[in-house]
């Protein structure tokens, strides 16, 4: 069984005082699931990391890095301690905007396309064009794993548009 | 260029189609010497293979080291929820 992870289900993990903090413990220590994120997941766990670093409680050693290596050093933790896979498809897209016409990353044509059907924030649609994308290259994802209540809000659309159930972390 | 620096000379052998590559980057006015061309090359390979993050492993073990004894090695104190903060970077 394979699922997409958002990133709210990976940082709960590290809040014990969240209440969907045990939720997120139980699923991501379900060693039967390959859990994958991508790129965009690093991305946002870096920022998120970044910013709620005042608020770490870590042994000495990592506090006496500097953010820099301190936030490299958790993103490395973070995907290893949840066994975690990062997963993106080589294939890149030809837009064309503004009387110009440029290459960039498959996600962004999938997530334009995703965003009139969905109607979501632009970094939900960035993962779940991940996912979706991921899907069509082969990765058998069959659920996309969050917290989100406007992602799980649209879990009927989001099956329609990429065949991918969506659920949150109590229910798989 | 590199004084104040301890240098440490490293044998090297290249073949002739190395060589002349390298003396075609002179010739380009990009290198004044072959081993200003070599450093420079290798600089930019070591940060490529390396980063600046090479010896994080060591401290990435010790977090999980401490994980497989049965502990949390790190937590986060927030009054806001996991999903707030995600979703003030989602806005």
């Amino acid at each position: 069984m394979m699922e997409y992870v958002d990133t709210n289900v990976i940082l709960a993990k590290y809040f014990p005082e969240d209440k969907v903090h045990q939720r997120a413990v139980r699923y991501l220590e379900q060693n039967a699931i390959r859990k994958l994120i991508s790129p965009i997941s690093l991305v946002e766990l870096v920022a998120v990391l970044s910013r709620v670093d005042p608020a770490i409680r870590a042994p000495d050693e990592l506090l006496r890095e500097t953010p820099r290596r301190r936030v490299r050093a958790l993103l490395e933790f973070l995907i290893a301690d949840s066994h975690l896979r990062v997963a993106s498809v080589p294939a890149r897209a030809k837009l064309r905007a503004g009387g110009t016409s440029f290459s960039a990353p498959i996600e962004y044509l999938t997530s334009i396309r995703l965003a009139h059907a969905l109607k979501l924030k632009a970094l939900d649609l960035l993962h779940l064009a991940y996912a979706s994308n991921l899907r069509q290259w082969g990765y058998e994802i069959k659920t996309f794993v969050t917290l989100d209540q406007d992602i799980i809000g649209r879990a009927k659309e989001i099956r329609q548009e990429t065949e991918i159930e969506v659920k949150e972390p109590n229910s798989t | 260029m590199y004084t104040g620096l301890i240098l440490t000379v490293v044998p090297l052998r290249l073949n002739d189609d190395e060589v002349r590559r390298l003396n075609l980057l002179m010739k380009q006015g990009r290198y004044r010497t072959r081993n200003e061309a070599i450093r420079a090359i290798l600089a930019e390979g070591l940060e490529e293979k390396l980063g600046e993050d090479e010896d994080i492993a060591d401290l990435v073990n010790k977090l999980l080291a401490i994980r497989k004894q049965g502990k949390n090695p790190i937590s986060y104190a927030s009054k806001r929820s996991v999903l707030e903060i995600i979703s003030e970077g989602r806005e």
